[in-house]
């Protein structure tokens, strides 16, 4: 009897928090996904143009020089062929993906600072590292059903619109991708929330450093210097690397996850070290 | 044993701007505790450290016998918290905001939400953007006591608020404390401590100056007096001891007076008076004068 009455505050305290965070973040998850969503639907959707004049548009793309081929990911694709060419628009999606775990990371850990509510949230019964928690668990509830719902159409597109077959394998390998990268802008993210007292505004900061991370993968693409690799998440799991090996590259999946969990712990302890002033 | 009780709490920032330094004193269950100071002297220090908000440097606070930094999630079931300032999240009705206030204490009481909301003239369907500051303050009160604490820590609690929702507002904290809440509230303004409080602390560049019933605050003797004469002696009052805060308009004299009255008002009476008053000094003559005599 004790513990039950124990647990259930317990339980619903960390759920109150997941809701209202689920509630203030629904609008951007809904556009972000979307977004997603219709990107793959409408540039899927040229791949039939791509398939029928292969030839010309290989005799096209070997006139750009070979970095610039490299640096947007189309060097050591075959666009005119089903999984090259999807290999291909999951770069792009991976970028506006890695825009909304940033932001996510950013924003939902500063949202009290920024709306100076701090002193409502943390003068209620709860401790600080029930906060991060509730978060968190709301963050990975929008990446992972971004994600599920990017994987299902991105699945339909390949079948219903493209008409072709592929290693569905592989193909869910190269769609949570976008979630793998996603977990490492949002560890990044919480760290920086939790750390800088005066976040103002989200996007400016998230935009900088996503696209830090992925000019440091085009360099790294059009230097090919295996260093850089290491440095950027964008690196990680590009398509022509999954296409070679199958699969990912287990090495870097566990730095990926590594960073996120390191920052993520790293982002706990500030949070709950940290002294909120007066606004 | 006091509700609240605070053993040399100290905290110091960063870049040597002025915290708290050995902060101690006892509230007792069932006690309108005030806290007074000018801006800037402490005030919002010490009641963040209660809550948790920020954590003491050294020192300690104790909230029912518990640690406060140790236990402050348990602690905080029961206080009612009405910051000096109020924010809230955009995009919420102003039941939607209490309702979520509410779900952290475990059942919502919604009957006692409306009641408080109707006791402050509260509308709970407005959107909180939309509401003014005061309104907003309203807010504030009522998410401060809609769980029923049992200690109520009020920072500047009346910046905001109309004169008439002030005396509301009074009233009812006045209730709360009579239905067996004890209360923390810090302001600038005395009248209102005046009005509530039984105890106050007089906080002074982060220090407590003075921990002093209300009543024998007002009752030490602190006479102001007025004299008109209707020839104002030259030396007279400068040689009698326990004058203070000493004025000289045309003929008229005033200051405040403590020690034995008889002697002042023989001295007085050598004199020809067109007039004079002698009344109890407001609480910010005498804080004033407890303020100087800290320096």
């Amino acid at each position: 009897m004790t513990k039950v009455t124990g647990l259930r505050p317990l339980k619903r305290m960390n759920v109150n928090v997941l809701k209202q965070e689920l509630h203030m973040s629904f609008r951007s998850w809904f556009w972000y996904t979307f977004s997603l969503l219709a990107m793959m639907f409408v540039f899927g959707g040229f791949f039939n143009f791509f398939k029928e004049d292969a030839a010309l548009i290989d005799e096209l793309l070997k006139n750009f020089p070979m970095e610039f081929r490299a640096a947007f990911g189309f060097a050591d694709v075959n666009l005119s062929v089903v999984d090259g060419f999807f290999s291909f628009i999951f770069s792009y999606i991976t970028l506006i993906g890695a825009i909304f775990g940033m932001k996510l990371g950013v924003g939902t850990l500063s949202e009290e600072s920024r709306r100076k509510t701090t002193d409502f949230l943390l003068a209620k019964p709860i401790k600080r590292h029930e906060i991060v928690t509730a978060k968190l668990c709301s963050i990975l509830v929008q990446l992972l059903t971004q994600n599920v719902l990017l994987f299902l159409l991105g699945a339909a597109v390949l079948r219903l619109i493209t008409g072709e077959s592929m290693d569905m394998g592989l193909f869910a390998a190269m769609s949570f991708s976008v979630f793998l990268v996603q977990l490492f802008f949002v560890g990044i993210g919480l760290v920086l929330a939790a750390q800088l007292d005066k976040i103002k505004s989200v996007m400016p900061l998230t935009l900088g450093v996503v696209f830090l991370f992925f000019i440091i993968e085009l360099l790294n693409a059009s230097l090919m210097e295996k260093a850089l690799t290491f440095i950027s998440p964008f690196s990680y799991f590009k398509g022509s690397d999954l296409l070679q090996n199958h699969g990912y590259d287990m090495l870097y999946v566990i730095i990926d996850l590594a960073v996120f969990i390191l920052f993520t712990a790293l982002s706990y302890w500030i949070y709950a070290k940290k002294d909120i002033h007066a606004v | 044993m006091g509700i609240v009780a605070l053993n040399k709490l100290t905290k110091y920032y960063p870049h040597g701007a002025r915290g708290i330094i050995d902060v101690s004193f006892q509230i007792e269950t069932g006690e309108i505790f005030g806290f007074i100071g000018p801006n800037g002297a402490g005030k919002s220090t010490t009641i963040r450290t209660l809550l948790g908000l920020i954590y003491p440097t050294s020192g300690s606070a104790e909230i029912f016998g518990k640690d406060c930094i140790k236990f402050g999630h348990e602690i905080r079931k029961d206080i009612g918290y009405l910051p000096s300032e109020v924010f809230y999240y955009d995009n919420m009705r102003v039941l939607e905001l209490l309702k979520y206030s509410a779900s952290f204490y475990g059942k919502v009481d919604m009957a006692h939400i409306k009641s408080l909301a109707d006791a402050m003239d509260l509308d709970l369907n407005r959107k909180i953007d939309d509401l003014s500051y005061g309104n907003k303050k309203k807010v504030g009160i009522v998410q401060g006591l809609l769980h029923r604490p049992k200690l109520i820590i009020l920072d500047e609690p009346t910046s905001g608020l109309d004169p008439l929702m002030q005396q509301t507002f009074f009233e009812l904290i006045r209730t709360e404390n009579k239905n067996g809440a004890s209360i923390l509230m810090s302001s600038h303004i005395l009248s209102e401590v005046q009005k509530l409080c039984s105890r106050v602390a007089i906080i002074k560049e982060g220090r407590i100056i003075k921990i002093e019933d209300i009543q024998v605050m007002r009752s030490t003797a602190y006479k102001r007096m007025r004299v008109l004469f209707k020839d104002a002696p030259d030396s007279v009052f400068e040689t009698i001891p326990g004058i203070s805060d000493f004025k000289r308009i045309g003929s008229e004299f005033i200051f405040l007076f403590a020690g034995d009255i008889n002697t002042i008002i023989q001295t007085i009476s050598t004199q020809n008076i067109l007039n004079i008053s002698i009344e109890e000094p407001d609480l910010e003559e005498i804080f004033m004068h407890y303020y100087d005599k800290g320096n």
